[in-house]
């Protein structure tokens, strides 16, 4: 049985890669394509893979088109008028959302099992294109610190990079501002030995930026309560999205000293803004863009790196780590409980 | 248009019609509502004229509709002689040239702030039946007409009873789906009078009404009413429930594209079951996103397609 290989050259086409290959087929993927111009551009791609040695197939994977279907049907046909039939038979186009796969041509049973690891594949890397360098420190930071709460023990480098998503110097710059807080191993493995309260605060001060946070509210209409939002951001059963803020804060400590639940503060392991847009009608088509100084309803943050680090607990829709639900508690104003969260997450060596 | 009180309305209704006709009347419009949302709270009046009387079901109207009529007008009830066709008919007189029956109370100045007329109308013969249909009522003095529409056996269907009153009243979810199926799209004709001093379209006041229920109902979640509605479209249209059930929305998303459409519709529910709240349009337009994202997409999803 082939295996799957990503980012793959292909040596009789110089110039020419697929972004994975299983056996004959040849996988190319557009994140959130907009843009028909690149769209012809990827369908010629494939179609010239094809085309160039007998036996291969080509497939188009476009992972949650902004694209309207009917417009994307209208592109597949035109390809149908030039180019050749013994071509066009090796030729796919999958059209990929949250609901359902939409296949335009035919898609070989070994070629659908491998779909969805080429499109998690491909988003990964398309996280790392789309996060500016500036929030590398406090990404690695973050993830440093998750491991620290998590009591997880020392990383190597080579396991932050793969959980943080940036490169060996970039790693390293960011470990030599944290040195003094910081333990080397002489393996070269390294952990938080006690709380780095300037960075932290300075991550504090930046994170409604390097979160992206949107904030909601149903400006004109009674607001639909934090639990009934809750129990319908559940049915969505999104595995891409956490729950963090209040609510993410008592699952790991479900004694935190709050009564009720002000706002619901979600975290997104996704760049796709249609996304964003379909969850919020779904939990209440009334919510929009707050205004200054307006209480939200719904706040949603983004995390960009490889790993979300997501808590899963049981069949329950993921939380996510105690680090963000700490910078919601920040972001909401709610800084006895952060500190009170701060307290009883991290080891003994308090701030 | 009169001011009435939801509650003393019903109970007068439900005195005056005879014991044994009170399980065949589903009242329903802006009355039923009026009862459903704030019938408890004799501050709130509802500005209507007419208390629509349904008579149900179909193989029973006809009886029920002569028993009642009788005693109303033995009692001293003085018939509407406004528009068209009022005069009685007899047995050669085409059935959609018969008067309806409407009735207002003894007594009452048809002029008077607080005058209202009771109409009865019945649910239509057969799921097949489409526009207005009449059935004929003979009285020993003359024969009336039952007026039927094909979205009032939705109207009627599974009312909820109006307390200890003996008589039911329509359930304000299926209000609202009979408004949305009569009105698939926003058409051009305009009501015959004046509402609130404008000339509105029909289609605007009836989609406006559906707003106006949504409002009222202030749910957290609209869901339940797709069920609602499913089971009560395959009940009262076993044959075309699922395409009456996609385009059930239609109207109403057409409605909230128009801005003009859609500040008429405001402008009725303002003027009329809205009164006492006073939403802004953002908060009318609010109420309609949630009804359509949980009800009418529930719905259209619910559909095998």
């Amino acid at each position: 049985m082939s295996s799957l290989k990503f980012e793959t050259a292909i040596p009789d086409l110089p110039g020419f890669h697929a972004d994975a290959v299983l056996g004959n087929s040849f996988f190319e993927v557009l994140i959130e394509p907009r843009d028909l111009r690149r769209l012809r551009a990827s369908l010629m791609n494939v179609a010239r893979i094809v085309a160039g040695k007998g036996g291969r197939r080509g497939l188009l994977i476009l992972d949650e088109p902004t694209i309207t279907e009917d417009r994307l049907s209208l592109e597949w046909e035109a390809l149908q008028s030039f180019v050749r039939p013994e071509v066009l038979d090796h030729l796919a186009m999958i059209i990929h959302r949250d609901s359902q796969d939409i296949i335009f041509g035919k898609l070989l049973p070994a070629e659908a099992e491998n779909l969805e690891e080429v499109i998690q594949h491909e988003r990964q890397q398309s996280f790392k294109k789309t996060r500016r360098p500036t929030e590398a420190f406090f990404d690695i930071l973050r993830v440093l610190l998750i491991h620290w709460v998590r009591k997880s023990g020392p990383l190597t480098s080579k396991e932050l990079s793969k959980e943080t998503g940036f490169t060996y110097p970039t790693i390293a710059n960011a470990l030599e501002k944290l040195d003094p807080y910081l333990r080397r191993h002489s393996d070269r493995r390294v952990e938080i030995s006690s709380f780095p309260r300037d960075a932290w605060f300075k991550l504090v001060a930046q994170s409604e930026n390097v979160r992206e946070t949107r904030a909601y509210a149903a400006h004109s209409i009674k607001p639909r309560s934090p639990e009934a939002l809750l129990a319908r951001l559940r049915e969505l059963g999104r595995s891409d999205i956490a729950i963090g803020g209040i609510v993410g804060a008592r699952h790991y400590l479900p004694g935190l000293d709050l009564a009720g639940t002000p706002r619901l503060d979600l975290i997104m392991h996704s760049k796709r803004p249609g996304g964003e847009k379909e969850i919020l009608r779904r939990l209440d088509p009334a919510l929009k863009p707050a205004e200054r100084g307006e209480p939200p309803q719904v706040v949603i943050h983004s995390i960009y790196r490889p790993v979300s680090f997501f808590e899963k607990d049981g069949k329950e829709m993921p939380y996510a780590d105690e680090i963000e639900c700490l910078l919601d508690l920040h972001e909401a104003r709610l800084e006895s409980q952060a500190l009170e969260f701060l307290d009883k997450v991290t080891p003994q060596t308090k701030p | 248009m009169s001011q009435i009180s939801p509650f003393t309305v019903l109970a007068e209704v439900s005195s005056a019609v005879p014991a044994a006709c009170r399980e065949n009347i589903v009242v329903i419009g802006s009355l039923a509502a009026g009862y459903h949302f704030f019938g408890n709270d004799p501050s709130k009046a509802v500005r209507t004229k007419d208390v629509d009387c349904v008579l149900a079901p179909f193989h029973a109207a006809v009886g029920a509709g002569q028993t009642i009529t009788r005693q109303l007008l033995d009692e001293g009830w003085q018939r509407r002689t406004e528009g068209d066709h009022q005069s009685l008919g007899n047995e050669t007189t085409p059935v959609d040239q018969l008067p309806a029956v409407r009735l207002y109370p003894p007594g009452v100045d048809p002029d008077s702030e607080k005058a209202w007329f009771l109409e009865l109308l019945t649910v239509p013969e057969s799921p097949e039946d489409h526009g207005r249909k009449w059935t004929r009522l003979p009285l020993a003095e003359g024969h009336f007409g039952l007026p039927t529409f094909r979205v009032l056996s939705i109207t009627a269907f599974n009312p909820l009873p109006a307390g200890e009153l003996g008589i039911s009243y329509a359930r304000p979810e299926m209000m609202a789906l009979a408004n949305l199926l009569e009105h698939p799209e926003i058409k051009p004709e305009r009501m015959s009078g004046l509402f609130a001093g404008r000339a509105i379209k029909r289609s605007n006041k009836d989609l406006g009404r559906v707003l106006a229920i949504a409002t009222l109902a202030d749910l957290d979640d609209y869901r339940p009413w797709a069920t609602a509605w499913r089971d009560a479209l395959k009940a009262c249209f076993p044959d075309e429930w699922q395409t009456l059930a996609l385009r059930a929305g239609a109207g109403l998303r057409a409605l909230m594209a128009s801005q003009s459409d859609f500040e008429e519709a405001h402008h009725t529910c303002l003027n009329g079951l809205l009164a006492s709240q006073s939403p802004s349009q953002d908060s009318l337009f609010a109420a309609g996103e949630r009804l359509l994202v949980d009800a009418v997409e529930t719905l259209e999803d619910s559909i095998p397609s």
